[in-house]
């Protein structure tokens, strides 16, 4: 399983997710940045558009005030300019109320007593502290409970009630102006106070809903400040400045802005407050900001439900194709698991459950459930029984010595739940450093094991055959090196004894037994390699088979006749001598089997040689059953198997004089086996032995068949042979043999000098060619092709004969298939060459 | 380990739990009495006090009706004088109640300040005249509510004047003249007038009303006033009428000793049942057999009198960090009902009040036809105390008007006095002389039982009695630990006693002895749930239980039984127990109050609550 994809699957929904919040962030921000700009610039504009309010306000109260103290003067100058009386004085104050729009007027006398438009005179505590006051300060102003008297000192001769007029008043009632003001600009909201320099409310003009105070200082102190205009953020700071300020107050109840503006007047200054909630001032400005911050909201969130619906969507697609291919993989990995030969868990030390066991397990470790445990005696494992099982004791016992880092190997552990038993191996090892989690793999290594021990045996009969090819080359050794000495030592006495014909006929007719000796075993080997390496092909001839037959006696009937054994030949039993085989092959089969049973015969035994010819149903196919039976030593039972193996001999002291390649009934077995059919051996030690050959063979009728002892003796006087032979010593030999034979003989030294030799000739120059195979220029294959295809008169019919070391049945189907019509062996033998050669001329027609 | 110190700190946290809670709750004390009204636990409670004459009965009752789920509390605390006020005590002390009335005058600006809230702020601010609340403002700001203003003038009974044929004077002169012949029209069995001169406020505002024309009105008067507050000016030349007029008021015998020390209580029921012709007092509504008048202050100069405004109290919330929620929002309701046009008809109920509260209509107002002349004429006057930033006045006109009476000076050698040293500077005063030391706090009732006991120790009576927490002839006062001086005693003196009343030992049998507990002397019957404090017994008291109830358990201080027919002797003061529980009054024995008290307390040098597990409160 890919465990990686998960983790980059995590990656990535985090880092969508942190990329999706940073730009939501950085936008919020942004767009934070921006409103809070908006609110910023609005409260300036906000506070500059109160201030200017506010100074047409406190204009408009300066100058009220400035116009009530001219009304005074006016009252004052009028009182002085002439005689009153107390109507008089009455009627006049009524006039200037009425003229100057004051709420009263106060005529006070040096005595305390004091008139008003009301008519009522009286001695009064207000209307001495008047006179007293306007006497020590002159013009004075006072305010009182939300009335601006103002008080000029009279100096005239008119008399209120028998004493000097002293001071005159106007009372002016400051809602009279303050009501004219308009405050309904910001809808009534907002509130406007005149105080005195301490805070104190003289007056105010504001709506039911807002919120009153004794003293706007102190109201001020509990709230936050924020000064929107030059001047600092205290209360101080706003009754200490002389300029219109503006304030913006923090609070939670709602922000409000408030503007203050000192009152010049003659007497007692006053302040100026006007006090708007935040909201109706901004209102306007708000209308773009809200605007603003409400596109601001929308295109934020418009942001992030995109953003979110496109992570849902990425995520839900990931998701799903993440799902998908976990299902996949776990599919896969079921099935893996399923048609493994491992089973994975997951254990966790903390837990009481395997976290993970896959399916395949108790077919591997015979368990569904394994649960890993650490104890103070070290790691264990147990069934979901708690059965201790041969499986689990041999698991724990090997754990108990596990410290829990590092990989656990177990050895092989046998399942004795599995039919036939398997082996498994268990690896351990902890998910995380030293952590509570492990892994644990279960591996079926039966097979393993299986091969293993294949191996062994492999290796064992492997030694075994190398054991058997030593002692072969041991063999083969003694057998070619024993020829050879004789060939070289007899060549030598030969070419010492020149005069000596008869010593000299001795040692040469040494050399040609052990040549031919060597030659066979040579011929063994050969046959042995081809066998081995599949190349072994099966000719098809017809022959008669009871001539082949008489030619093998006849081969046989020295060696028998040497060892004066009794030789018994029974062929009476064939019913069709015709056939069509691999007549070599047959021949070399039943001459080795005759061979063996005259060489492990003793001398005066028997041996009888039988052919029967059995019933077939195979149409046109006859059976042929051909035994070999003496009366030798005998084989031992456990050698007969072994007796047909390549390399072997057996090991008999008894034989220990005989030669043999230990090759030859290997080499029968598998030719017989080649034919289609059966070599089987019956023996007994000391009593005898029965090889027997069973094979079909094709029947044929009519065919020609070839004799040759009819040519045998044939000479070739006067004819012209071209040999094609690039070897010298060859060459000279194949010349000496072919002018033995009477042959002219004509030379090419290679097969393009061989073929330009014969299409260059004469027509019925040359008999016959003899071809070597391998040469320089053109081989014999080319060189026949070459000759085949001239213009030559006997390009076509010209007999070409391979003389060839390449001698096996396959090579002698290529030299005819490259258009020769004869096939001689290297090394030539004489009556060979004869025979052969008579068969193609008498084919050609030439004989 | 932690649970140990788990435990412990609950442990400690429910301790400090139950003490903040029993501290919360002084009505529930373990030796002392705040109220005799049954405290219910359902209800928030919240205190309010008065000093002074000033009623906040019906305000409370309307509030409760208005507030059911609030109980208000009300408590007396004992005015003081000169030398001694208790509402700093009080303050002091941390127990004063939620919400403290005072008058005008008794607490100075820093103290104010240092232990009241700030209502500048308030939303029920705005419902009063500013100029009202200007006057009561502390550098700008305000700690008081305004209470009603009230007119002070001159009440006189109307149905003896018409009996008499007796005219309503116009001038001073004309006000000594008609004395006289009240007193020689009944052989001197009406009293024609009782200035109350107990209290020295008011005697002052009657002899400043009665020269107010003269002396005082008028911008050269109001301009020679200014002057002499601030230093500039002397006495002499200008205040003569003032004394002119004390030296009448003597010489026609219209003021007397027993003037100064005379019940306002007993003077005010001497009034209604007609044996005082005329009182100088704040103008209300009085029920009774006769009818009465209102009049200006006569004056010495002119034919249209003159009438007093004053404000008649301040309300002021008292600093309090452990008040509730629960509480701060009755605090909050009380004084915004207050504000109301409807709180101030209730706390104003009979007497002729101007509101501050606008839209508030006046109280009685068939009253004010009688004083409307004075009124239209501008004849109403502020009273001048005489105090300005450099200190408050060295001299009074009633000590002055005493000493005259008493011969101690002529009229000349008291202004001559007063130019000589016109004011106690701030920082000045010299310290009173402690005559001893109390080395804790008292609670009333502990105050109430050291009485007692000084009762029973000065007599040698087997038991002592004073009624507690209750102003007429009662204890009011709490004794607070520190030097006790001359003035302390004096406030210390129960009200109302009866001119000459002494300490008495009396003849009582157990029968009456327990009578005379469960029906204490009182003046009304709206003060008769009160409870003796006692010496020389020990019983388990229900305070909240019914009159007659109220004594659970009365036996001698050695735990014996009371044997009803046995005598016992009792010492109290003179009119404090009812005459039906006497046998008979054994002894009684010299010198006032104060002298009886100063003496014991010279002998202790020391004095301690008497904690004696005399008495045991049942409160449920």
């Amino acid at each position: 399983m890919n465990i990686a994809a998960p983790k980059r699957e995590n990656f990535f929904i985090i880092a969508i997710l942190a990329v999706i919040i940073a730009v939501i962030i950085l936008v919020s921000f942004l767009f934070s940045t921006l409103v809070n700009n908006y609110k910023k610039n609005i409260a300036y504009e906000s506070a500059d558009h109160l201030a200017e309010i506010n100074s047409q306000i406190k204009l408009y109260i300066e100058e009220k005030i400035e116009n009530d103290w001219r009304t005074a003067y006016s009252i004052e100058n009028g009182l002085t300019s002439r005689e009153f009386n107390y109507e008089n004085i009455i009627s006049f104050i009524n006039r200037a109320r009425d003229i100057w729009h004051v709420s009263n007027v106060l005529v006070c006398n040096e005595q305390g007593y004091c008139v008003d438009t009301q008519g009522a005179a009286s001695r009064n505590d207000v209307a001495s502290d008047i006179v007293y006051n306007a006497r020590l300060y002159g013009e004075y102003m006072s305010i009182v409970n939300s009335t601006i008297t103002y008080t000029i000192p009279v100096d005239s001769k008119a008399e209120l009630d028998g004493s000097p007029i002293a001071a005159v008043s106007i009372v002016q009632e400051i809602s009279s102006f303050l009501d004219n003001m308009n405050i309904s600009a910001f809808d009534g909201t907002a509130c406007l106070y005149l105080t005195r320099e301490n805070g104190v409310v003289i007056s105010r003009l504001t709506n039911p809903s807002a919120t009153d105070t004794f003293n706007i200082a102190t109201y001020l102190k509990v709230k936050e400040l924020v000064s929107l205009t030059e001047g600092g953020n205290s209360v101080e700071d706003i009754f200490s400045s002389q300029e219109p300020v503006v304030h913006l107050i923090n609070d939670p109840q709602g922000n409000k802005y408030v503007a203050s503006a000192p009152i010049k007047t003659r007497g007692e200054n006053i302040r100026l407050f006007y006090i708007v909630p935040e909201k109706i001032v901004n209102r306007t400005m708000d209308g773009f900001s809200e605007y603003m911050t409400g596109l601001s909201l929308f295109i934020i969130i418009s942001f992030s439900l995109l953003a979110i619906l496109a992570f849902l969507y990425i995520y839900r697609a990931r998701k799903r194709r993440f799902d998908k291919d976990l299902a996949t993989r776990e599919k896969l990995f079921n099935l893996l698991v399923a048609n493994t030969r491992t089973a994975f868990a997951l254990f966790s030390l903390k837990s009481k459950e395997p976290v993970y066991i896959s399916s395949n397990a108790e077919r591997i470790i015979g368990e569904s459930y394994m649960l890993l445990e650490k104890t103070d005696e070290g790691f264990s494992m147990r069934n979901k029984e708690g059965v201790r099982t041969e499986s689990l004791e041999q698991i724990n016992e090997q754990l108990s010595a596990y410290n829990g880092k590092g990989e656990f190997i177990s050895g092989f552990i046998r399942n004795e739940a599995a039919t036939p038993p398997s082996y498994y191996v268990i690896h351990l090892y902890p998910v995380e450093g030293d952590g509570d989690e492990f892994v644990g793999i279960a591996q079926d290594v039966t097979t393993t094991r299986e091969r293993e021990e294949a191996v062994k045996s492999a290796l064992i009969l492997a030694d075994d055959a190398n054991a058997a090819k030593t002692r072969f080359l041991s063999n083969m050794s003694h057998d070619i090196r024993t020829p050879m000495n004789a060939i070289v030592n007899m060549t030598d006495f030969a070419i010492e004894s020149l005069g000596e014909p008869v010593k000299q006929m001795e040692y040469l007719s040494t050399i040609r037994e052990s040549s031919k000796h060597l030659l066979h075993l040579i011929n063994d080997i050969l046959d042995m390699s081809r066998i081995e390496s599949g190349r072994t092909s099966v000719a098809a001839e017809s022959f008669g088979l009871r001539a082949m037959l008489a030619e093998v006696c006849d081969m046989l009937c020295p060696l028998y006749e040497a060892r004066a054994q009794r030789f018994i030949a029974d062929f009476s039993a064939i019913r069709n001598d015709n056939v069509r085989g691999d007549r070599l092959k047959l021949s070399q089969v039943l001459i080795n089997l005759l061979n063996n049973a005259v060489k492990f015969t003793p001398a005066g035994g028997e041996i009888k040689f039988s052919v029967v010819q059995a019933e077939s149903l195979r149409q046109g196919m006859g059976s042929y059953c051909f035994t070999v039976k003496d009366n030798g030593i005998g084989i031992a039972k456990e050698d007969i198997e072994r007796m047909f193996e390549p390399f072997s001999r057996v090991d008999d002291k008894r034989v220990g004089g005989v030669e043999g390649t230990g090759l030859g009934l290997s080499i029968c077995k598998s030719f017989v086996n080649a034919m289609g059919g059966t070599l089987s051996c019956k023996s007994e030690a000391n009593v005898g032995s029965e090889f027997t050959v069973e094979l079909f063979m094709e029947l044929t009728e009519n065919e020609r068949v070839e004799h040759l002892a009819s040519v045998r003796d044939e000479r070739f006087d006067g004819r012209c042979a071209l040999l094609v032979e690039d070897n010298a010593v060859n060459q000279a030999i194949a010349r000496k043999l072919l002018e033995r034979i009477g042959f002219m003989v004509d030379v090419a030294c290679d097969g393009g000098e061989g073929a330009s030799k014969f299409l260059s000739s004469k027509p019925g120059y040359y008999d016959v060619v003899f071809m070597d195979i391998q040469m320089p220029i053109l081989d014999g294959y080319q060189a026949t092709a070459k000759i085949r295809s001239g213009a030559h008169a006997q390009s076509g019919t010209i007999p070409i004969v391979a003389m060839t070391a390449n001698v096996f049945a396959e090579d002698v189907e290529r030299s005819r298939a490259a258009g020769m019509n004869g096939h001689i062996g290297k090394p030539i033998m004489l009556n060979e060459l004869m025979a052969e050669t008579n068969r193609v001329l008498s084919l050609e027609g030439r004989l | 380990m932690k649970r140990i110190l788990t435990l412990v700190m609950c442990v400690i946290l429910a301790l400090l739990v139950g003490c903040s809670a029993n501290e919360a709750k002084p009505w529930l004390a373990d030796n002392e009495i705040f109220t005799y009204d049954r405290v219910d636990k359902d209800k928030t409670v919240i205190t309010v006090s008065r000093t002074g004459n000033i009623f906040l009965d019906g305000l409370c009752d309307a509030f409760e009706l208005k507030n059911p789920d609030v109980q208000v509390i009300l408590l007396d605390i004992t005015g003081g004088n000169n030398g001694y006020n208790p509402p700093i005590d009080w303050l002091k002390n941390g127990c004063a109640p939620d919400i403290m009335t005072l008058t005008t005058g008794y607490l100075d600006d820093g103290t104010v300040k240092e232990y009241f809230e700030n209502l500048s702020n308030k939303p029920y601010i705005s419902a009063y005249d500013n100029a009202a609340l200007e006057r009561t403002a502390i550098d700008g700001d305000i700690y008081w509510l305004p209470g009603t203003s009230k007119i002070d003038a001159m009440m006189y009974n109307k149905t003896l004047f018409e009996q008499y044929g007796w005219s309503v004077p116009k001038t001073f002169d004309e006000f000594v003249a008609l004395c006289v012949k009240i007193t020689e029209d009944t052989d001197g069995e009406i009293v024609p007038w009782n200035p109350n001169a107990k209290y020295s406020d008011e005697l002052l505002k009657a002899l400043e009303a009665f020269t107010y024309e003269e002396a005082f009105a008028g911008v050269d008067n109001r301009e020679w006033y200014y002057k002499f507050i601030n230093g500039e000016e002397k006495l002499t030349g200008h205040i003569e009428p003032v004394y002119v007029a004390i030296e009448k008021l003597v010489n026609n015998g219209l003021l007397n000793e027993d003037f100064y020390s005379y019940s306002a209580t007993t003077r005010g029921k001497e009034f209604e049942t007609g044996k005082i012709a005329m009182i100088n007092h704040s103008v209300s509504k009085i029920n009774g057999d006769y009818e009465f008048g209102y009049m200006p202050f006569p004056t010495t100069q002119g034919e249209v009198g003159y009438v007093l405004g004053e404000y008649s109290s301040l309300f002021g919330v008292v600093k309090d960090e452990a008040r509730s929620k629960e509480e701060k929002d009755a605090v909050e309701r009380f004084l915004a009902f207050l504000s109301t046009p409807e709180g101030q008809l209730a706390y104003m109920g009979d007497s002729l009040m101007v509101s501050n509260v606008k839209g508030t209509p006046s109280g009685g107002g068939d009253i004010l036809l009688e004083l409307n002349e004075a009124i239209d004429k501008g004849h109403t006057f502020a009273l001048l105390k005489f105090t300005s930033e450099l200190g408050k006045a060295n001299f009074s006109f009633g000590g002055d008007a005493l000493k005259i009476l008493k011969g101690e000076r002529t009229a000349e050698e008291c202004i001559a006095a007063a130019d000589a040293d016109p004011f106690v500077f701030k920082d000045s005063e010299p310290p009173l002389e402690v005559l001893a030391t109390a080395t804790d706090d008292f609670t009333i009732l502990e105050t109430s039982e050291f009485i007692a006991d000084m009762y029973r120790e000065t007599t040698g009576a087997d038991i002592g009695l004073i009624t507690d927490h209750l102003a007429y002839r009662g204890n009011l006062m709490r004794i607070f630990k520190g030097g006790i001086n001359d003035s302390i005693i004096t406030t210390l003196k129960p009200r109302s006693l009866a001119n000459g009343s002494t300490l008495v030992k009396l003849s009582m049998t157990g029968r009456q002895l327990l009578d005379a507990l469960n029906a204490p002397m009182t003046n009304s019957e709206a003060d008769k749930e009160c409870l003796y404090a006692f010496s020389g017994l020990k019983c388990k008291v229900a305070p909240w239980n019914k009159l007659g109830e109220k004594y659970l358990l009365v036996a001698l201080a050695d735990g014996s039984a009371i044997e009803p027919d046995k005598l016992y002797t009792v010492a109290a003061w003179e009119g404090t127990v009812r005459d039906e529980f006497i046998t008979e009054t054994l002894q009684a024995y010299e010198g006032t109050f104060e002298d009886v008290l100063r003496a014991k307390l010279i002998a202790a040098g020391e004095i301690t609550p008497p904690r004696d597990g005399r008495i045991e409160l049942v409160w449920e």
